[in-house]
């Protein structure tokens, strides 16, 4: 098996999507003028979410089974409780604040849409499947850490938005971000027009994926070598943290993964998404509901520790350990 | 021109974060602002280091809220902002303006 992991590691460290990820770090390490237009770099994600979404309808138009739903449950409840993990763990061994503990936790029970894609192709690239409804549970996941973070933060003492209209705000982003619209209504669309209506989209959703997603990979590792060179110093304890919080989570997938019957696929994906962490909607959530929260923190943890971690080197390993569990 | 009426009246410029801009026009529109102009994407340097927006949630962005207004009620903005964006990036002064126009604001 510690043969099956390096294999399937350096498979992924040599896919074009992680080289070009590695090539938009290098770009930004070396202070590059390299730089996607904010216009190309939206739509990029854009036509992400969507094309994802769909995906994972169609696989479901089949029919919805008892299975997937008691899969996206289990998948809601998942993201509630990772949080409480992760504030504990910051709190036990890291001098985190305890707003910046609950901040930071809301990211780690919360998922990262880029890393469910990369891991989705890694997984395709094998000839593994999954369950489209996977889809369903990360569209689930997204939310209810940003809950228990805000519950974390009321416990230590920090309330949530001041007026009835910064309230409103923060749940119409936190509800209807633009991921969110687009994962669960592509995710609709694919339900509704099935496999004869994707045939009609899919030269342009599904042949090009890997294309785009090379280019949208090239510019993260832009943005996520920026982040980490913008931001101060990081404590060896809180790096630390980015790096066990996601095999903790990762740990949880793989159980709960198998014990609901996923497919190994599916396992390593579930196991992928308790692993990674937001880096776009519960940030804009966070400084809205707890601006006392440092956001050079989060992000630079989410974005600049996490995601790349697992991007090169989490997913195989998720993977083959959902191999091993799973013969 | 010379014989054109002057009426004096305040601008309030707030530079604040992009993520909070939706709240600040709000209250500036319970204050009793009439209008208001926002210039998004503005990028600096201050008390919380850079905010240029180079990332992926955009919460480092900051925007420019430009508006004209009575005196009184620019005041009384002035006076709350300090515990309104008290967490916040953000930057607030007035100016003194002469408008044409003064039942527009």
């Amino acid at each position: 098996m510690p043969a099956d992991i390096l294999s399937l590691a350096g498979a992924n460290l040599l896919s074009p999507m992680t080289l070009c990820f590695a090539l938009g770090a290098l770009a930004a390490f070396v202070r590059s003028d390299l730089e996607f237009p904010d216009a190309i770099a939206k739509g990029l994600a854009i036509y992400l979410m969507l094309a994802i979404g769909m995906k994972g309808g169609v696989a479901l138009a089949g029919g919805a089974s008892t299975d997937a739903i008691l899969a996206i449950v289990v998948a809601g409840f998942v993201s509630f409780l990772l949080p409480v993990v992760a504030y504990a763990l910051l709190r036990a061994a890291t001098r985190a604040a305890a707003v910046d503990a609950a901040a930071i936790g809301a990211h780690y029970g919360s998922v990262s849409v880029v890393t469910f894609v990369t891991a989705s192709e890694f997984l395709a690239a094998r000839g593994m499947t999954f369950e489209g409804y996977l889809v369903a549970m990360m569209a689930v996941m997204e939310t209810p850490a940003i809950v228990m973070g805000l519950l974390l933060a009321r416990r230590a003492g920090f309330a949530g938005p001041r007026s009835a209209a910064a309230t409103r705000h923060l749940w119409r982003e936190v509800l209807f971000n633009g991921s969110i619209v687009l994962l669960v209504g592509g995710f609709l669309i694919g339900w509704i027009v099935g496999a004869p209506g994707y045939a009609k989209v899919k030269p342009f959703l599904g042949d090009l994926f890997n294309g785009l997603l090379c280019l949208f990979l090239l510019d993260m590792g832009v943005v996520a070598m920026r982040q980490l060179r913008a931001a101060p110093a990081l404590s060896p304890a809180l790096v630390g943290f980015a790096l066990v919080q996601p095999l903790i989570g990762a740990a949880v997938g793989l159980g709960l993964g198998s014990a609901l019957g996923l497919s190994v696929g599916g396992v390593a994906l579930f196991a992928t998404l308790c692993a990674s962490a937001s880096y776009i909607a519960v940030p804009a959530a966070m400084r809205l509901a707890l601006p006392k929260a440092n956001p050079a923190l989060y992000l630079t943890l989410s974005l600049g520790v996490t995601f790349p971690f697992n991007v090169a080197i989490g997913i195989p390993l998720y993977t083959a350990i959902a191999t091993a569990l799973r013969p | 021109m010379s014989d054109a009426p002057v009426h004096r009246r305040k601008k309030i410029e707030i530079v604040c974060e992009r993520a909070i801009l939706d709240d600040v026009l709000e209250w500036l529109r319970e204050a009793g602002v009439t209008g208001h102009t926002v210039i998004p994407h503005v990028a600096g340097h201050g008390r919380q280091g850079r905010r240029d927006g180079d990332e992926a949630s955009r919460i480092l962005e900051n925007a420019l809220v430009i508006a004209i207004t009575r005196e009184d009620v620019a005041r009384r903005l002035l006076r709350d902002s300090v515990e309104r964006l008290r967490d916040f990036a953000a930057i607030v002064y007035l100016c003194d303006v002469e408008v044409a126009r003064p039942d527009h604001f």
